[in-house]
């Protein structure tokens, strides 16, 4: 069964705009696969259409199995813990340190306060934030901060994590070393999308790429098909 | 539950004089709340004690005999109205003068029995019978003077009718202002942490997750300005039960028994609940959507 299937999806806005338009993939579970285009292109609908911030006009997106037209609003966070999101900006607490940042999606999860200190411990080790648990953003760096983000955002140990534009504020040594941590992540079995305008950051990898257009998808790159390219 | 008192009581911190106003105009909503139910608890309380008094009295002459009395309630006895008679001779009538201004030693000066007249006071089983007994009593030659106190119930009802309207009308009116203001307050609070609540909702969390901080904290302004209205008005009731006390003389409405304060405290703690609760619901109600 695939992790994330959108089918003939459409989205139309009163206005005319249109954000994604005709738009079929699938996404096995364990892939690691690049959401590219310029801006504009569909890669945040993509994002948000999964996590059904909107409905689409037509067409039918199955995540894990579940059909999210058929979804109910109450069941609408149940889905989002199985997407973890992670963005260009961060969308960090600034007001709230390192590790309240973390606990927040820990709490949001209903954990007990021994199982939340452990698993944030385990998320601190594994985005490489030990020791910055007191620090507010402002103390770190763009790097570390979109560190943190990842962190809260593999708190509830989604299935899925979409980082959008995740290297869009970082210089490239800095990009390079989330695309590394976004691929560790990968390797233990998270599906990982990641939309990037930026090619020249996985352009040693050999990554399976979704190309879009005016909210169209007008290429599947996909890993079998890069290789013989 | 603790994580969202935290953050109720951090919301309320962080912008002090918006929770301020929304406590102290709830504080008078309730203070009012809690004045007029007195008010009008006590009004009606009066009104029972008259109307449970005897509600004619005939003051007779100095010339009245003891026969000339039995004639008058064989002749009040007769309309067969009469719930009970009651006759008050001159000493008797002093007896319950000096009881009542006993600590007043001016007015028990120069006071004999002779100068008090001696009554009849009559109960009807029912308000309607008055006027006729009343009519009565006045053919009577030996009678000086008949007190007909249905006009002083029907004046005590009319102005306890009068207060209860002006109470609800006031006390609604400044219970809607309450809501407004905690729906204003709250809103804005709401809309100040949109993008904090836009990543909350993004990580997974629920609408009572959200919502929930913003309802206890509009509950927590209706139970602040139930309990401080609730105790404003009592320490002034308190302060104002001595001279009250004196004015009322006779009857038995001061002090308040407890329980009664008791059990206005508790309704308008529950209506101070339902107040913020609904005021935080309306407030937040667009991310319900």
């Amino acid at each position: 069964m695939s992790m994330i299937v959108f089918t003939n999806v459409t989205k139309k806005y009163g206005n005319g705009t249109v954000a994604l338009n005709d738009v079929s993939f699938a996404v096995e579970p364990g892939e690691f696969v690049i959401v590219e285009g310029a801006s504009g292109a569909g890669k945040t609908s993509v994002m948000r259409a999964m996590i059904r911030d909107f409905t689409p006009s037509s067409g039918v997106i199955e995540i894990d199995g579940i059909n999210l037209a058929t979804l109910k609003s109450r069941d609408i966070p149940l889905l989002r813990r199985k997407i973890g999101v992670v963005f260009q900006d961060f969308k960090l607490l600034m007001d709230r340190t390192v590790a309240e940042n973390i606990d927040l999606a820990l709490d949001i999860l209903g954990l007990e306060d021994e199982t939340a200190i452990k698993r944030r411990n385990e998320l601190l080790e594994l985005t490489g934030l030990s020791g910055k648990e007191s620090d507010f953003p402002v103390q770190l760096s763009g790097g570390e901060m979109q560190r943190v983000a990842i962190a809260r955002a593999l708190a509830p140990q989604p299935k899925i994590l979409f980082a959008d534009e995740p290297t869009g504020n970082l210089d490239g040594h800095t990009a390079m070393s989330i695309i590394e941590l976004l691929g560790d992540i990968n390797s233990q079995g998270t599906t990982v999308l990641m939309a990037t305008h930026d090619l020249e950051l996985i352009k040693n990898r050999k990554l399976r790429r979704l190309q879009f257009d005016k909210g169209a998808l007008v290429k599947d790159v996909g890993k079998k098909e890069h290789h013989e390219s | 539950m603790s994580r969202k008192l935290g953050t109720t009581l951090k919301h309320m911190r962080r912008s002090p004089y918006q929770s301020i106003a929304a406590a102290v105009l709830t504080t008078i909503t309730f203070f009012v709340v809690s004045v007029f139910a007195l008010v009008v608890m006590g009004a009606h309380g009066m009104l029972t004690y008259f109307e449970s008094r005897p509600q004619v009295t005939a003051f007779f002459k100095d010339s009245a005999t003891a026969a000339d009395v039995e004639t008058l309630k064989t002749s009040v006895s007769a309309l067969g109205t009469v719930e009970s008679m009651n006759y008050i001779s001159k000493d008797q009538a002093l007896q319950i003068y000096k009881e009542q201004n006993k600590d007043n030693p001016l007015l028990l000066e120069m006071v004999t029995a002779d100068i008090l007249p001696a009554s009849l006071e009559v109960s009807a089983k029912n308000a309607t019978d008055l006027e006729p007994i009343a009519t009565v009593m006045q053919k009577d030659t030996t009678v000086e003077e008949v007190v007909f106190q249905k006009d002083v119930v029907d004046t005590l009802t009319k102005w306890v009718n009068g207060v209860r309207i002006a109470g609800v009308v006031l006390s609604g009116l400044l219970l809607f202002a309450s809501l407004v203001t905690i729906v204003v307050i709250l809103g804005l609070k709401f809309t100040a942490r949109r993008a904090e609540i836009k990543t909350l909702s993004l990580l997974g969390a629920t609408s009572w997750y959200i919502r929930g901080p913003f309802v206890l904290e509009g509950i927590a302004y209706g139970l602040i300005g139930a309990g401080m209205g609730w105790g404003a008005a009592y320490v002034s009731l308190l302060y104002a039960t001595p001279p009250l006390a004196s004015f009322l003389q006779g009857i038995p409405l001061l002090p308040v028994p407890l329980w009664i304060m008791g059990a206005l405290l508790g309704g308008e703690l529950v209506l101070g609940i339902l107040l913020g609760g609904f005021a935080s619901m309306i407030a937040t109600r667009r991310y319900g959507r």
